[in-house]
């Protein structure tokens, strides 16, 4: 079962924070879930376990398209011009 | 509640003058508020009345209204509409503007129908009663106690309601047939593929359809041909005939139908028990073929759901991070601070908690034993439904173990919420389509759900809309 350090460690991988109280309460839930899926490390899959052949899809062309940016551009969170800004990478 | 809506009786009503299309937006608009069931996060009532007015001007000019003019519709606020606000539902895109239409949405467009809004649904679409939405509950038409199922509650309740004809919902593991079954109404989940995802905010995306709940079988089946077929930005869908109307409404025979052994074991309520076990004594008694199938693998099918739903969310939900668009939080000094504030202040616990899950099963050191393990058990589980098939026609279920809940009764316990899906969420794993239909119920209402064969809407909607007719209130 999960412990509280691994919680931390998945909440950093998910880029989520998680207060005290939150991490109490989802490491309950999280390990009854948990605790409820791993029936199916049990489940017994078929031998003879048949893979769906997928049609083969045919590809739309690569072509450009016109598509206006304004609306786009003006939902960024923070902008210079036409470009979106962020905090430094690196 | 009063007489529902159907398209014919709207069609026929615009086409005679019997009603102006203004006078049909302006009272569903006004009975959204009035009941204030809060299913709609967005009302576009300019919009639709000033498309109303140019189908009035149409009939004042004497042509005749094709079949889906006017017909007053809603969307799941997970669906893009162009120019309009798309949020699922959730902080994180309270204030997100669409940048085009989903296809399904160009397609309903061009068959004239009027957009009334976007409803409200569970955030980000997961949950089973609507509880989970940023922008509060929705409430059951038939008590306003209790909850209208989830993810597409709104959508379910205002057709529920009569705030619109039909409306569009998506369905992951359940999202619209559960509704639908406590809303009273018919609510279809069509064959993987069948539908384009094109424009639908990304849940589980080897689960998601969009799909159509409507008051009768019939309007779902005119809904769904308005919508599906093929997309080229949206590589799994295809192309496919649309349903012949005058063969579902025609007499259904030679069918083999199949019940699961055992089902009386996931703790159905009593009245769900009594109004199924009637409807198959009733199909037996008209010599129709009922046989017992061995489904036991339907507690197995929820726990892959409950793991390959998360992890392909927690994929999915990675491009939330309030910079190109959606919530920011600018509480942050660095661009892992701004990543984790912004996504921890605008999503909801539900959201959390499914994300993590889903990122550990992918983790390394889990990822075998948990989804890899998930994806074999999915494959057995179409393979078994495939030999179903070749015994029985269809499979019939409660579309859900309980009627609509009191509102607040499950929220704390996300594995009994969970179990709603319990009959659902097999369908989705198989990528087969099912409906769920109002089956008789003394007080709250009560779903059934039929299961068919990929590709086999049209069956499933024959089977319905007998059933309906001929043995379900008898």
């Amino acid at each position: 079962m999960l412990t509280k350090k691994e919680i931390e460690k998945i909440a950093e991988l998910a880029k989520i924070k998680l207060s005290e109280n939150e991490e109490n309460v989802l490491f309950k839930d999280i390990n009854d879930i948990l605790d409820y899926v791993k029936k199916i490390q049990k489940y017994k899959v078929s031998k003879n376990i048949k893979v769906n052949n997928y049609k083969d899809f045919s590809l739309r062309r690569d072509e450009i398209k016109d598509f206006p940016g304004d609306l786009l551009i003006s939902q960024f969170s923070d902008k210079k011009d036409k470009l979106l800004r962020v905090k430094k990478v690196l | 509640m009063n007489q529902k809506f159907t398209i014919e009786q709207i069609n026929r009503d615009l086409n005679t003058k019997s009603i102006s299309c203004v006078d049909l937006i302006r009272s569903c608009i006004e009975k959204i508020k009035i009941d204030a069931l809060n299913d709609f996060i967005s009302i576009f009532e300019d919009d639709a009345i000033e498309q109303a007015q140019k189908i009035d001007e149409k009939i004042k000019s004497g042509k005749k209204l094709e079949f889906l003019e006017g017909v007053p519709v809603a969307i799941k606020d997970n669906i893009l509409v162009k120019n309009k606000k798309c949020t699922a539902a959730s902080k994180m895109l309270a204030n997100y503007i669409a940048s085009y239409d989903a296809h399904v949405i160009e397609k309903l467009k061009n068959s004239g129908v009027i957009i009334l809004g976007k409803t409200n649904m569970d955030e980000f679409a997961m949950g089973s009663s609507n509880e989970t939405s940023f922008f509060g509950n929705v409430l059951n038409p038939h008590d306003k106690t209790r909850v209208p199922g989830g993810s597409s509650g709104g959508s379910a309740a205002s057709v529920s309601a009569n705030h619109c004809v039909f409306s569009l919902g998506s369905d992951t593991g359940g999202s619209i047939r559960q509704p639908a079954s406590f809303c009273g109404v018919c609510g279809l989940k069509p064959s993987y593929g069948r539908v384009s995802r094109s424009g639908l905010i990304s849940l589980a995306s080897s689960l998601d359809q969009i799909g159509v709940i409507a008051n009768s079988v019939i309007d779902c089946a005119i809904s769904f041909n308005s919508i599906c077929g093929r997309d080229k930005l949206d590589m799994t869908s295809f192309k496919s005939e649309i349903l012949d109307i005058s063969k579902i409404q025609s007499d259904v025979n030679n069918i083999v139908v199949g019940i699961p052994k055992n089902f009386h074991k996931f703790s159905i309520d009593n009245e769900i028990l009594a109004s199924f076990d009637n409807l198959i004594y009733n199909l037996k008694k008209a010599k129709i073929k009922v046989k017992e199938i061995d489904m036991s693998f339907m507690d197995c099918a929820l726990s892959v759901y409950c793991i390959i739903q998360p992890a392909e969310s927690s994929a999915n939900l990675a491009r939330y991070d309030g910079f190109r668009y959606g919530f920011d939080s600018k509480i942050y000094d660095s661009l892992k601070n701004a990543y984790e504030n912004n996504r921890t202040i605008a999503m909801g616990d539900e959201v959390k908690r499914r994300i993590l899950i889903g990122t550990y099963v992918l983790s390394s050191g889990y990822k075998d034993a948990y989804y890899n393990k998930a994806r074999l058990v999915q494959l057995d589980i179409k393979n078994k439904f495939n030999e179903i098939f070749k015994k029985v026609d269809f499979i019939l279920t409660p579309t859900s173990p309980s009627k609509a809940f009191k509102i607040g009764e499950k929220i704390k316990d996300p594995l009994t919420m969970y179990f709603s899906d319990i009959f659902t969420v097999s369908a989705n794993i198989a990528g087969l389509p099912a409906i769920s239909i109002p089956l008789k119920s003394n007080d709250l209402p009560i779903g059934l759900q039929i299961i068919g064969k990929y590709m086999d809407e049209e069956n499933i909607l024959h089977l319905s809309y007998n059933l309906d007719k001929k043995f379900i209130n008898i």
